[in-house]
């Protein structure tokens, strides 16, 4: 290789380096993150309340039950809800794969069949709520890179007293952006037990899409350092949208059987 | 008269009610029900009114149908592994296509049945709905269930009908395996209510309607049929068998009473279903089966006069569109394997042959097989807004014959507090009127609903 070339290509290798490596430091921690948050199962009863400024609250009533797959990766996620009277008995069964290819299925009572719901449908609302599916599933460190960009005061009211890293991240593919409907993230992450309590997305377009707050941070295993947020608050910025996610009877401990994660599981209400 | 006697639906009514009251009664005992554990009632349902106003025809600008409807459940959860539901529908037409001068009051076990569940196995007994098929509207594997298209509803899932019957589903590995296998008995086959054209009968002959309700349970009536399902990565299938009675009615000439009368063909069937993604944004659905009625060959005497073996085909794609639209289109093509026009029927009589050709040509036009091959497409544009108090669908049937036909759905619905909706719309139908939605042009009608969920 000639003196030009290889400077031309010493060049090319550090300037993509840079373009995408992660932060080594920002990844640890949302390693840590990950590692805080994800329960080998759980399951909960939540209330979701959902309604734009100047609108009446619409409240959403459901069961959630999740277990880590045999891979220890990927995670089975079952939903039972509840009321009102018009989802009753609806159920969504999210069962993730490698690459993001998740497959989603809805139980309709009213035609009482199973209807497979395409991948996209991961970034569309949640129930007619802020959140999306995506937002309800469990992120992988794997799926994006990271970038540190300070440490601060955590910004929530529950948390002020607590220092945060406020890290960017990026989809690492662009299977990760369309699934998840965000080109960009800035995530406060506590230092004391590595949990998130707050989240600005942006959105494809490039403008602030939504607004993510986790609150009632409490120890759900302490063998194993496991951690759960009771509260979630998201805002769509575009639309004033406000929701609010409660749980409740969070219980991260005995068996949930495989069965549960299954076609014939959610039909079986009526 | 023999009106003392009851009728076959009110027979079975009565047997599904009786499991359901058995189970309600002897369940907690067998179910070791405790006073620690007692068993979980919950009561819903719905109650909803539908106002539909003829916009074509002799009866333009008239209603069509005035009615009231409360449908109330019962859900009964006694322990883990037994459970219970009922449903009750129950109908006031102050005006029905069924009868235009009188009030008419209907109460049906709509649902009644008893679910004994352990890992791997659920089985279910009683008054069950058994709707079978992946596809959207149209559905060749839906053998167990019939509709009622003379009760007009904007929810075809209203509509719908099932029959005492036993489920058994089992799926391996304690439930946790990708298969599952479901058997479904059924005592008797549901049978299907058809909008009837008015002017394509006969001359000269009385129409039947509906085929005779057996007070008893015949042996012949008993229907069985089996599915094998899989869920895959990204995809699933299933493949199914059924030996029973169509629940779609021919209509045969009685040339004693000078009448035709509505029967059921015994039939069997195979099919398969699957569902799966097509890269981010689209779910694709085939379903298939082939039906094959005992009296369906070129080898049977009324060749010619009822429908033959034909094989029935959906294949069709779903994505959204924008942020609040979904899109669902379908090809649908029906083939008969062996065929034969009606008007060319001949039993050697000039007389009876031409009485039998315009019996076949009916059967043809009611259930629209006109030709050896029929291809069609579905259409759906369905509308939610964000917070899905909006709602609003668009859906089209069309087959694509020389002279098409069609029939289209619409509606808009908007929730004025979280369980009541009222809803607007149309059933429009149309094309050339020697085809099947043509001939129905006057059954055409705009509406108004309103219903509360409770």
């Amino acid at each position: 290789m000639n003196k030009p070339l290889m400077i031309l290509a010493i060049l090319a290798l550090t300037h993509s380096h840079s373009a995408l490596a992660t932060d080594a430091a920002a990844r640890d921690i949302m390693v840590k993150n990950e590692a805080a948050r994800n329960l080998a199962q759980m399951e909960a009863q939540a209330k979701l309340t959902t309604g734009a400024k100047g609108q009446a609250e619409k409240i959403k009533d459901f069961t959630i039950q999740r277990k880590l797959s045999d891979d220890r990766v990927h995670n089975k996620t079952f939903t039972r809800f509840h009321a009102p009277a018009e989802v009753r008995n609806e159920g969504i069964l999210i069962i993730e794969n490698d690459g993001g290819k998740n497959d989603v299925l809805l139980y309709l009572p009213n035609f009482k069949k199973i209807r497979r719901v395409e991948t996209q449908q991961q970034s569309g609302s949640f129930m007619g709520s802020a959140f999306s599916y995506s937002d309800i599933a469990t992120p992988h460190v794997s799926d994006y890179e990271y970038k540190k960009l300070r440490e601060e005061a955590c910004p929530t009211a529950d948390s002020k007293t607590v220092k945060c890293a406020v890290i960017e991240s990026t989809p690492a593919n662009e299977d990760v952006k369309d699934r998840t409907g965000y080109s960009k993230s800035i995530v406060w992450v506590r230092l004391d037990n590595f949990m998130l309590v707050k989240a600005e997305y942006t959105g494809i377009d490039g403008a602030l899409f939504k607004k993510l707050e986790a609150g009632q941070i409490h120890k759900v295993d302490a063998a194993k350092n496991k951690w759960h947020a009771d509260y979630l608050q998201i805002e769509n910025v575009k639309t004033g949208e406000l929701t609010k996610l409660q749980f409740s009877g969070v219980k991260v401990t005995g068996d949930i059987p495989n069965s549960v994660f299954t076609q014939q599981n959610l039909q079986k209400v009526n | 008269m023999s009106k003392a006697l009851p009728s076959g639906r009110a027979i079975r009514a009565t047997l599904a009610l009786a499991i359901l009251v058995a189970g309600f009664v002897c369940g907690p005992a067998f179910a070791k029900t405790t006073k620690n554990n007692p068993i979980e009632w919950s009561f819903h349902g719905k109650a909803f009114t539908d106002q539909y106003i003829y916009t074509q025809g002799p009866y333009q600008g008239e209603l069509l149908q005035s009615s009231l409807s409360f449908w109330p459940e019962v859900e009964a959860k006694i322990n883990d592994q037994w459970s219970a539901k009922g449903v009750l529908a129950a109908n006031l037409f102050f005006k029905s296509l069924n009868d235009l001068n009188n009030v008419i009051g209907k109460a049906d076990v709509r649902e009644a049945y008893l679910t004994y569940q352990k890992p791997g196995w659920e089985i279910r007994a009683g008054q069950l709905i058994i709707p079978w098929g992946k596809s959207d509207g149209i559905n060749p594997t839906d053998y167990f269930t019939a509709k009622d298209y003379t009760f007009y509803v904007p929810d075809d899932e209203l509509r719908r009908r099932g029959d005492l019957s036993l489920s058994v589903s089992f799926t391996p590995k304690k439930g946790d395996s990708p298969w599952n296998l479901q058997a479904v008995f059924q005592a008797r086959y549901p049978q299907i209510h058809l909008l009837i054209p008015d002017t394509t009968l006969p001359a000269g002959l009385t129409l039947v309607k509906d085929a005779p309700d057996s007070r008893y349970f015949n042996p012949e009536d008993v229907q069985g049929g089996a599915r094998l399902q899989y869920l895959g990565t990204s995809f699933d299938f299933s493949i199914s068998a059924f030996r029973g009675t169509s629940a779609f009615p021919e209509y045969q000439l009685n040339q004693v009473a000078n009448t035709i009368q509505a029967f059921h063909t015994q039939e069997t069937a195979f099919g398969s279903d699957a569902s799966f993604n097509v890269g981010e944004s689209s779910v694709v659905r085939i379903e298939t089966a082939l039906h094959m009625p005992d009296n369906g060959t070129d080898s049977d005497v009324s060749f010619g006069l009822v429908e033959p073996w034909h094989w029935d085909t959906v294949i069709g794609i779903e994505r959204p569109v924008f942020m609040d639209f979904r899109v669902t289109a379908q090809f649908l093509v029906r083939h008969h394997l062996y065929y034969k026009d009606p008007l060319t029927f001949n039993d050697g009589n000039p007389v009876s042959s031409a009485i039998q050709q315009q019996v076949g040509r009916y059967n043809a036009l009611i259930l629209n097989y006109p030709d050896q091959t029929n291809p069609g497409v579905t259409f759906r544009f369905a509308y939610a807004s964000d917070t899905s108090n909006w709602t609003g669908e668009v859906f089209l049937v069309g087959y694509l014959e020389s002279d098409s036909h069609y029939l289209l759905r619409t509606n808009v619905g908007y929730k004025v507090i979280e369980d009541l909706k009222l809803m607007a719309g149309a059933d429009i139908y149309g094309g050339n009127e020697n085809k099947t939605f043509g001939a129905l042009k006057d059954r055409s009608a705009v509406f108004f609903e309103g219903k509360y969920l409770f």
